[in-house]
């Protein structure tokens, strides 16, 4: 850790000032002392002494205060993409510390909450199994689900958008339905198609589908008159409008159900398998694991959830700016 | 001299009333955490609060039902005094650190079938690699996974098997959601799921059930548990009784309440375990009639219960050769890694209940 803070120290001070001495020290002995005091529990299984226990709180505050101190200066300085994510990675590190030494000192037992290292360590020994699980999970369930979803969507938002019945008859009820409860409908449709991943694939299209239909409407409809004007003054055909302006018109809102669907999707899949599954599947093995208290297990599923669905996130933002570049929003 | 005697015979009713309720208003409150909804699996405890048994331990007992989660997270949570579970979920709760205690051991003998159609071909309960088998999560899978183990199988219940031999099939309890289509083999209580899948159009001599039990897999069922915090509490709640002593009048009151559900169990089933559930006590298509199904359970339940220890006057009690079984199956099928502290069983509120000790029911 100390080699760690001072090699920081040392790049940054050449870019001119450096950051402030005492932050650096600050943040390298908290951390310092709580690995130190991981290392000497690793074997142990007493609770430790209320003074061990203050130490932990004090060194916990100490780099945190170190770690804020750091941020700031940071901030305030020109700085390269590696640098400015030190406060993000620093923050988790010290997250982690802190939770290992704490569930450590006070042995809190690992049926109720696992060591972030008891957690790593079976994602490890564990990675076949949930790698299958997250096949399931992830591609037959999340992303078929929410391709037929969205490919449903998208030419119903175009009829809806061309007939002015469909607008007033069904744009009230696809706004109601968006907002359903996943929860409500997985058993439903478990009932309905069975047990593997049709169910799922079923429960995440329908979640999928209504905010495409919502969002992909007002964006071919909420369009500046002037701009239809101004095409209609050079003669554009209905044709060219639509491509020319009202699908781009339409995009940004597309981009932002899409965003909204990759989140639900993951949810969908997840929470369908806990009403029925056929032996695999991310939300399966959290839920067995969780009736026998395998939380170690349900965290590190949870952690390939969050890594599949923040990625995934990624990946339509990604998406997103390359089509979408002109926007507002993202014009620098 | 007849009027002298109705009136003294009013007096000391009103009297016997109002000290009734004197009482009442001193009761402490406990609640008993139950492993399923209402059905007559708990028609002892039902017994017990609605005659007054537990009001006259001067408890006021509340029953709480629980859907497909283990009843060890609401009772360690503090959120629950007292549960039932199964000893493997007990035990393995233990291994993981939880301080629950054993201290009551309701059914001598498991009920847990497992069932197939004869027309599936499974005649041997272990000839069963490469098929589909039901399972119920939250705990409720540790027979199943020590069938598999004894077996020498291996399932998807396992995290760190990727090619399992048997595909462990998840649902939400009833069997008509998987069996025949989706499984091969199902599993099934005695007094609950057999007989929805007799309801569904399968009789008896259409299928294979086997009783673990008689397979070697008697992992014992339902048992009252409480944590270490609530027996070693001196002054429990503020009522001047301790953890101990609390647990013992629970225990006392709940046996004479399954006492008399098994010697009462037409009128068990009709007073007190019909009035307290809904759609919770129904059975499936032809069986679906609640007061049959329930009269079925009551029937079934009372033969775990009265199997063992309780045949020789000793209800309530763990044996200790059966537990020894239990904890040696587990540890053999490596569902556990070692065996349970001794303080895992706690016999003092059994024995303060009912006077006797383990001496007495050899």
């Amino acid at each position: 850790m100390a080699t760690l803070g001072s090699s920081l120290a040392g790049t940054t001070r050449a870019e001119g000032g450096g950051p402030p001495l005492s932050a650096v020290l600050a943040l390298a002995a908290g951390q310092a002392f709580l690995l130190l005091f991981v290392l000497l529990w690793w074997e142990r299984t007493d609770i430790a002494a209320p003074a061990w226990q203050l130490g932990l709180y004090l060194a916990t505050l100490v780099a945190a205060f170190g770690l804020s101190r750091l941020a700031g200066w940071i901030a305030e300085h020109p700085a390269g993409p590696v640098v400015r994510f030190l406060p993000a990675a620093f923050t988790m590190i010290l997250t982690l510390l802190a939770a290992e030494a704490l569930l450590r000192a006070y042995q809190v037992p690992a049926g109720l909450i696992p060591t972030p290292t008891e957690v790593l360590t079976v994602l490890w020994q564990a990675r076949d199994v949930l790698l299958q699980d997250t096949f399931q999970t992830f591609v037959m369930e999340a992303v078929i689900g929410f391709l037929i979803g969205v490919g449903v969507a998208l030419p119903v938002s175009l009829l809806i958008a061309r007939s002015g019945f469909l607008q007033r008859g069904m744009m009230p009820y696809a706004a109601a339905f968006s907002s359903i409860p996943i929860p409500a409908l997985a058993p439903v449709f478990v009932h309905m198609f069975g047990l593997d991943w049709q169910s799922k694939a079923a429960v995440v299209a329908v979640t999928v589908f209504f905010p495409v239909v919502v969002n992909v409407v007002r964006g071919l409809l909420e369009i500046d008159p002037r701009l239809l004007d101004l095409m209609r003054s050079y003669a554009a055909s209905d044709r060219q409008i639509f491509a020319k302006a009202r699908v781009p018109n339409a995009l940004p809102f597309f981009f932002n159900a899409l965003k909204l669907g990759t989140t639900l999707a993951m949810i969908g899949a997840i929470v369908g398998e806990f009403f029925g599954a056929t032996g695999k599947g991310l939300g399966f093995r959290i839920q067995i694991e969780a009736g026998r208290f395998g939380f170690d297990i349900v965290w590190a599923a949870i952690i390939v959830a969050s890594t599949l669905g923040i990625a995934w996130f990624g990946l339509v933002a990604w998406l997103e700016r390359r089509f979408t570049a002109w926007h507002v929003s993202l014009r620098e | 001299m007849k009027a002298k005697r109705i009136v003294s015979a009013v007096a000391a009713t009103l009297a016997a009333g109002w000290m009734v309720q004197a009482e009442a208003g001193e009761e402490l409150a406990v609640s008993l955490q139950l492993k399923w909804f209402p059905q007559a699996q708990f028609a002892g405890y039902f017994v017990a609060k609605e005659k007054g048994y537990y009001a006259e331990e001067g408890l006021d007992v509340t029953l709480l039902p629980i859907g497909d989660q283990s009843p060890i997270q609401t009772v360690v949570s503090g959120a629950v005094d007292f549960g039932t579970t199964w000893i493997a979920d007990l035990l393995t709760a233990r291994e993981k650190g939880l301080p629950v205690v054993h201290i009551a051991q309701m059914f001598q003998r498991s009920g847990f079938a497992m069932v197939a159609l004869k027309s599936s071909g499974i005649d041997n309960l272990c000839d069963i690699k490469g098929r589909s088998v039901g399972v119920w999560p939250s705990g409720n899978e540790y027979p199943a996974v020590a069938l598999f183990r004894k077996c020498g199988l291996t399932s998807s219940l396992d995290a760190r098997v990727a090619n399992p031999d048997v595909t462990a099939v998840t649902y939400p309890f009833d069997p008509a959601l998987v069996f025949p289509e989706r499984v091969d083999l199902v599993s099934a209580m005695i007094y609950n799921e057999v007989n929805q899948i007799i309801g569904l159009g399968y009789e008896l001599d259409q299928l294979n059930v086997w009783m673990l039990a008689d397979e070697g897999i008697n992992l014992l069922e339902d048992l009252v548990f409480t944590t270490e915090k609530v027996l070693n509490d001196p002054d429990y709640k503020g009522s001047g009784m301790s953890g101990r002593e609390v647990a013992a009048r629970l225990l006392r009151a709940s046996l004479k309440g399954w006492a008399w559900a098994v010697a009462n169990q037409e009128e068990a089933v009709d007073e007190y375990v019909l009035p307290v559930c809904g759609n919770t006590c129904k059975g499936s298509g032809t069986r679906s009639d609640a007061r049959g199904h329930q009269l079925w359970q009551m029937r079934e339940i009372a033969k775990l219960f009265e199997a063992g220890a309780t045949a020789r006057g000793c209800a309530g009690y763990l044996e200790p050769a059966a537990y020894e079984a239990s904890v040696q199956l587990l540890l053999d099928q490596e569902i556990l890694s070692k065996a349970p502290p001794a303080a895992t069983v706690d016999y003092g509120p059994w024995e303060m209940a009912t006077g006797k000790t383990g001496a007495d029911c050899q």
